[in-house]
C-alpha cells in the first residue's frame, strides 16, 4: 500500500465532501439567484494578449504596462485622448470621440456611456472594461488621490538543478534558488508617480558588492515621473521607454504585434514616452526624458546613460596596440554564474534622441532620431547571418512617420534610415465596414542594418532585419454572438538568418472563430499554420539546401461561468510539426477552475496532461500566475502539469497570493537541462507574494 | 482451442502482463468495460452523461440518480475467459447527496484485480439558477499475481457535470488524481477526461469525449443512442487509440433494464458485456 497516495486520497475526499456538503450549501444561500454575464476578467485579458507568444522574447515590457493599467484604470472623465489611444482595443479616433463627447456633453456617468459615444463594438467593450473606469463627476475638482503600494514576491523551485550542488566540481550558481522581487510605488493619481523595482533572479547572489555593482538585489529599475493625464506633457527622471511611429526606429515597451488582435496589433500609433519599472535590465533607457506640447507641435527629447551587459574581447591591431571590443551583447539579464557576472554592466551606452510631432492623436506626422555611443566598439561578426549588423562605436538613425484616420479609414506609415544607410519602411491601412468587418493591410521592408532600438512588426519582432512582408488582417462580426479574427502574413527574408544560410520565404496564418451563445458560455476554435525555411542536412561539398519547416496548431477552448463564484475553462491543443522530413505531434488537454470561495478568497486550479514529441512539437499554455508575473510554459514529452493558486485579500489594502505548481513526467529520469537539470521526474515550485496598498 | 485463439490469448496475456507489471495498466483500460454496459456501447465515453449508475467512472453522473439503483455487470475482454470482469454497484439517494458503493473483480487465477469503489455526488448551484453536479470517488484497487505478490492502493477520482445549454451537457473528470502507486512505485492509470453530451430530444443522445491517460496518446470517443420505442434503446460508438467500434442495446421492462454491449478491436477481436439494472 502506498501511504502517500492514501493520505492524498483521504485529504482529497475530505475536501470533496466539504465542497459537496458544506461550502456548496453556504454559497447557495448567500449568492445572487440569477444568471450573470461572463465578464472578461483580468486573467483573460492577460491570456488574450500573451497567448501564442512563443518563440518571441518574453514580453515583459508588455506585461508591465498591462499590469499598470489593470491596477490603475484610466478615468474616462479625465484621461487625455493620447492616454486613451495607447490602450489595446481602443483606436485613436475612438479616443478622440470619447474626449469630444465629454467636452460637449459633460462627464460620463458610466463606462458604457463613453463606449456608446465612441461606438465601440460589444466584443471590444468586454476587454476594454478592465482598463477603464469612471470617477463620479462630483470628484472632478477634488485633490488627486494618493497611491502607495509595497509588494514583496518570493519564488523558489523545490527540485533544484545541479547548478545548486555546491559539492559538485565545475560551474555552479553563485546564489540561492530563491527569486526575490520588491516593488515600491508612491504618487498621486493622474499627476506624478515614483516607482522602484528591485529584483534578484534564482541563482543570483544577494550580496553587497559595490565594486561589482551588486547592491543586494541584482537589478534595480525605477523612476519619478510627472505625467498629468489631461495633456501629453510628461517629464521622467530615471528609467523610461520610448515608442514612436511604427517601431522601425524607436520602440521599447508595449508592442502587441501579430496575434489574436489581428487588426489592432500591427496598426500602431506612437505611444511616446512611458515610465519603466520592469525587470528587464536591457529593455529601457535611463536618464531624463520629457514631452511637451507647443501649439500644434509635440516635442519629445531624451538623454540616457545605461550600463549594458557585454562580452569583451581584447584584439591586437596592426600596430601592435591592444583594443577592447564588444564581441556580443547578452540580453538574458541573468547573473547566476561567474561568466554571467563578469559580463554584467561591463560597458556603457549613451543615447540622446527626440521627436517632433505635428497634429493630434489620429492625425499627425513626426520626425524622430537618435544618436547612440557604446563604451567600447562593437566588433563585426564573421557569422554569415550577422553580417550587416551594427558594428563600430557610434550609431544613429532618423525616421519620418505619420498617422491619419478619417471615419472608418485609418492609415499609418514610417520611413527609417538607420546607421548602415539602407532605408526601411512600413505602411498600413485599416478600413471598416460598419460593425460587420474590419480589414488591415500592412506592408514592410526592413533593412539588413536595423535600428538599435527598433521593434517593428515582422515575422519575429525580436529578429527583425533583412525582411519584406505583407500582412492581411481581418476581424469579422457576422452576428452578435459570432466573431472571426485572423491574419495571413507572407514574408521573404532577404538576408541569411541563424541556421538559414540564404534568403528564404515563409507564411504565417492564424484564424480564431469565437462563439458566445449565452452570457455564461464562450467557445473558440483557433487554427494557426506557420511555414518557413531552414538549413537542411548537409549534402556533398557541405552545401545545405533550404528545407521547409512547418508547424500547424489547432485549439478548442471553452469557458463556462457557472455563477459569479465559479468558472470553468477547458482547452484542447493539438500540434503537428515537420522539420527536414521528420514529423512530430503535440497534444495538451487542460481543465481550469476558478472558485471564489469567499469574498476575500479565490482559488485557481489547473490540471493538464500533455504529450509532445519531438521538442519542435511542444505546446505552449498560458497559466495564471502572481500579479506582475506571467507564465507561458512550453510542454514537451509526456506528463502532467497541475497548479493551485490562492488569492486572499483580508482587507481592501492587503492581498496575499500563493501558487504551488508541479510538472510530473513519469517516464523521465531527469528534467530540465544544463545547470537546471534535476534528477527525478518532478519539477515543483512555490510562489508567494504580498501586496499592501494603504492608498489606492 | 483453435490455434488462432491461442495466439490471441497469449497476445492478450503478454499485453496484460507487460502493461500491468512494467507500468500497471489493467487490461480493461484498453477496452471500454470500465465504462459500464451503456457507455461501453457509446464508444467508452460519456463523461457528460448524467444519471448513469456506472457513470463511465465520472462520479458526478450519480448526482442525477432519482431513486435507489442496483446494478450488475459482466464482461469479457477479447472473448478470453482469463480477461473477465464482474461488478456490482448500488446507489442510494440521500437528502443531501447520493452515495454509491460497489465491488469489481477482473482477471483469472494468475492475475486478479479487485476494486472497491465508494463515492458521493450531489448537485450544487453556487450562486445561480443552474445546477452543477459534482462527485468524488475513492476506489481501493488490489492486484494479486501469484509468484510476484500482491498490493493495493486507494485512488481518488473527482468529476463535475453541468448543463451548459438546454441541449448540451459538459463533463470533466480526473481519475486517480492522487497518483496512487502499487508495488515498485508503479502508478495506477491517471486520466483526464472531458466530454460533451448533446440531447436535442429525449430519444436521441450524442456523446463526444477526449480521454488522456498520462502515459498514452489521447483517445477520442464518440457514440449515438436512440430510443425508437419506449422499451428499446439502440447504441453505437467509435473510439481511437486503439481504434474500436462498439454497439449495444438496452431493453426496459418496468423497473428493470437489461443492457448488452460489445466492442470490436481490429486485432484482438470482440469484447462482449451484459448488464442488469434494477430501480
Amino acid at each position: 500500500m502506498d501511504y502517500a497516495s492514501l493520505i492524498r486520497c483521504t485529504v482529497g475526499l475530505a475536501v470533496s465532501l466539504a465542497i459537496a456538503l458544506g461550502v456548496g450549501t453556504s454559497a447557495e444561500a448567500g449568492a445572487a439567484p440569477t444568471d450573470t454575464l461572463l465578464t472578461v476578467t483580468r486573467a483573460e485579458v492577460r491570456a488574450f494578449l500573451f497567448d501564442e507568444r512563443d518563440e518571441e522574447a518574453l514580453p515583459e515590457d508588455l506585461f508591465e504596462q498591462l499590469e499598470t493599467w489593470l491596477d490603475d484604470p484610466l478615468d474616462l472623465n479625465r484621461a487625455s485622448a493620447h492616454a486613451l489611444a495607447v490602450l489595446p482595443w481602443l483606436r485613436p479616433a475612438q479616443a478622440e470621440a470619447i474626449v469630444r463627447a465629454r467636452t460637449t456633453d459633460g462627464p460620463f456617468d458610466s463606462v458604457a456611456a463613453a463606449f456608446d459615444a465612441a461606438d465601440i463594438p460589444p466584443q471590444d467593450r468586454a476587454y476594454l472594461r478592465a482598463f477603464l473606469h469612471v470617477r463620479p463627476p462630483s470628484t472632478t475638482g477634488t485633490p488627486a488621490p494618493w497611491r502607495v503600494m509595497l509588494m514583496q514576491q518570493a519564488t523558489r523551485r523545490l527540485d533544484l538543478g545541479r547548478g545548486y550542488d555546491r559539492t559538485r566540481e565545475g560551474t555552479t550558481y553563485l546564489g540561492s534558488p530563491v527569486r526575490m522581487m520588491t516593488r515600491l510605488q508612491v504618487g498621486q493619481r493622474g499627476r506624478w508617480q515614483g516607482r522602484l523595482t528591485l529584483n534578484k533572479h534564482a541563482g543570483e547572489p544577494f550580496a553587497w558588492d559595490p565594486a561589482l555593482r551588486f547592491f543586494g538585489y541584482t537589478h534595480m529599475a525605477g523612476h519619478v515621473a510627472w505625467q498629468p493625464r489631461h495633456g501629453r506633457t510628461t517629464i521622467i527622471a530615471g528609467d523610461y521607454q520610448v515608442a514612436l511611429g511604427q517601431g522601425l526606429l524607436l520602440w521599447r515597451g508595449l508592442a502587441l504585434g501579430k496575434g489574436t488582435a489581428a487588426v489592432d496589433g500591427p496598426a500602431r500609433s506612437s505611444r511616446g514616452l512611458a515610465p519603466y519599472q520592469g525587470t528587464d535590465p536591457n529593455g529601457h533607457f535611463r536618464g531624463l526624458a520629457g514631452t511637451m506640447t507647443v501649439g500644434p507641435a509635440t516635442l519629445t527629447a531624451f538623454a540616457s546613460h545605461t550600463r549594458r551587459d557585454a562580452a569583451l574581447d581584447t584584439l591586437t591591431i596592426a600596430n601592435g596596440e591592444a583594443s577592447v571590443v564588444l564581441s556580443s551583447l547578452p540580453t538574458t539579464g541573468r547573473y547566476r554564474t561567474p561568466l554571467e557576472r563578469e559580463r554584467r554592466a561591463s560597458t556603457t551606452l549613451q543615447t540622446a534622441g527626440g521627436a517632433v510631432e505635428m497634429g493630434r492623436p489620429g492625425r499627425h506626422v513626426g520626425l524622430a532620431g537618435y544618436v547612440a555611443r557604446f563604451g567600447h566598439p562593437v566588433a563585426a561578426s564573421d557569422a554569415l547571418h550577422q553580417r550587416g549588423a551594427f558594428s563600430g562605436q557610434q550609431a544613429h538613425g532618423l525616421s519620418l512617420y505619420g498617422h491619419y484616420s478619417l471615419g472608418d479609414i485609418a492609415a499609418g506609415a514610417e520611413v527609417m534610415r538607420p546607421h548602415a544607410g539602407t532605408m526601411g519602411g512600413a505602411v498600413w491601412l485599416r478600413t471598416a465596414v460598419g460593425r460587420l468587418a474590419e480589414v488591415l493591410w500592412h506592408g514592410r521592408v526592413l533593412p539588413v542594418g536595423n535600428s538599435l532600438f527598433g521593434n517593428p512588426i515582422a515575422e519575429q519582432s525580436s529578429r527583425a532585419r533583412g525582411e519584406r512582408g505583407f500582412y492581411l488582417g481581418l476581424h469579422l462580426r457576422p452576428h452578435p454572438t459570432w466573431t472571426l479574427a485572423g491574419y495571413a502574413d507572407v514574408f521573404t527574408m532577404t538576408w541569411p538568418r541563424f541556421r538559414t544560410d540564404r534568403p528564404s520565404t515563409g507564411l504565417d496564418v492564424r484564424a480564431r472563430l469565437t462563439h458566445q451563445p449565452r452570457s455564461w458560455l464562450r467557445v473558440y476554435v483557433q487554427g494557426r499554420s506557420r511555414q518557413r525555411e531552414q538549413n537542411g542536412a548537409a549534402l556533398h561539398h557541405d552545401t545545405r539546401p533550404l528545407r521547409p519547416i512547418s508547424r500547424h496548431e489547432i485549439r478548442l477552448h471553452a469557458q463556462y461561468a457557472h455563477s459569479p463564484v465559479l468558472r470553468f475553462a477547458t482547452q484542447v491543443d493539438q500540434v503537428w510539426t515537420t522539420r527536414d522530413g521528420t514529423s512530430g505531434r503535440g497534444f495538451l488537454l487542460s481543465q481550469d477552475v476558478r472558485w471564489h470561495i469567499h469574498a476575500a478568497l479565490r482559488l485557481d486550479a489547473r490540471l493538464a496532461f500533455f504529450d509532445a514529441d519531438p521538442f519542435d512539437a511542444r505546446v505552449y499554455a498560458y497559466e495564471h500566475d502572481l500579479r506582475y508575473s506571467f507564465s507561458v510554459p512550453a510542454f514537451s514529452g509526456q506528463g502532467q502539469r497541475r497548479y493551485l493558486m490562492a488569492t486572499w485579500a483580508p482587507t481592501a489594502a492587503l492581498d496575499f497570493q500563493m501558487k504551488l505548481a508541479e510538472t510530473h513526467m513519469p517516464m523521465e529520469t531527469t528534467m530540465g537541462s544544463g545547470l537546471d537539470e534535476v534528477e527525478g521526474n518532478r519539477l515543483r515550485d512555490v510562489r508567494l507574494q504580498l501586496r499592501w496598498r494603504p492608498f489606492r | 482451442m483453435h490455434p488462432s485463439g491461442h495466439i490471441a490469448l497469449w497476445c492478450a496475456l503478454l499485453l496484460l502482463l507487460a502493461s500491468v507489471w512494467t507500468v500497471p495498466r489493467p487490461a480493461h483500460a484498453q477496452v471500454s468495460l470500465q465504462a459500464g454496459p451503456r457507455l461501453m456501447a457509446l464508444g467508452g465515453g460519456g463523461t457528460a452523461v448524467a444519471g448513469d449508475l456506472w457513470g463511465g467512472s465520472n462520479p458526478a453522473a450519480w448526482a442525477g440518480l432519482a431513486s435507489r439503483q442496483l446494478g450488475f455487470f459482466a464482461g469479457q475482454a477479447f472473448e478470453l475467459s482469463e480477461l473477465r470482469l464482474g461488478a456490482v454497484r448500488v446507489a442510494q439517494p440521500l437528502p443531501w447527496l447520493t452515495a454509491v458503493v460497489g465491488a469489481q473483480t477482473f482477471g483469472f487465477e494468475q492475475f486478479r484485480e479487485h476494486q472497491f469503489p465508494v463515492g458521493v455526488a450531489r448537485e450544487v448551484t453556487l450562486g445561480t439558477t443552474r445546477t452543477l453536479a459534482v462527485g468524488a470517488e475513492a476506489r481501493y484497487t488490489h492486484v494479486s499475481i501469484p509468484g510476484y505478490g500482491n498490493d493495493g492502493a486507494v485512488g481518488l477520482t473527482l468529476g463535475a457535470q453541468v448543463q451548459v445549454l438546454r441541449t448540451v451537457r459538459a463533463g470533466v473528470q480526473a481519475v486517480h488524481l492522487n497518483a496512487p502507486t502499487l508495488g515498485g512505485g508503479d502508478e495506477l492509470p491517471r486520466l483526464l477526461q472531458v466530454g460533451l453530451a448533446y440531447q436535442p430530444q429525449e430519444a436521441f443522445l450524442l456523446v463526444l469525449d477526449a480521454v488522456k491517460d498520462v502515459l498514452f496518446p489521447v483517445s477520442y470517443r464518440g457514440g449515438v443512442e436512440v430510443q425508437p420505442v419506449e422499451s428499446l434503446t439502440l447504441r453505437g460508438g467509435i473510439a481511437t487509440q486503439p481504434t474500436r467500434f462498439t454497439a449495444g442495446l438496452g431493453i426496459h421492462v418496468g423497473r428493470l433494464t437489461a443492457d448488452v454491449a460489445a466492442e470490436r478491436h481490429d486485432v484482438l477481436g470482440w469484447s462482449p458485456a451484459v448488464g442488469l439494472l434494477l430501480r
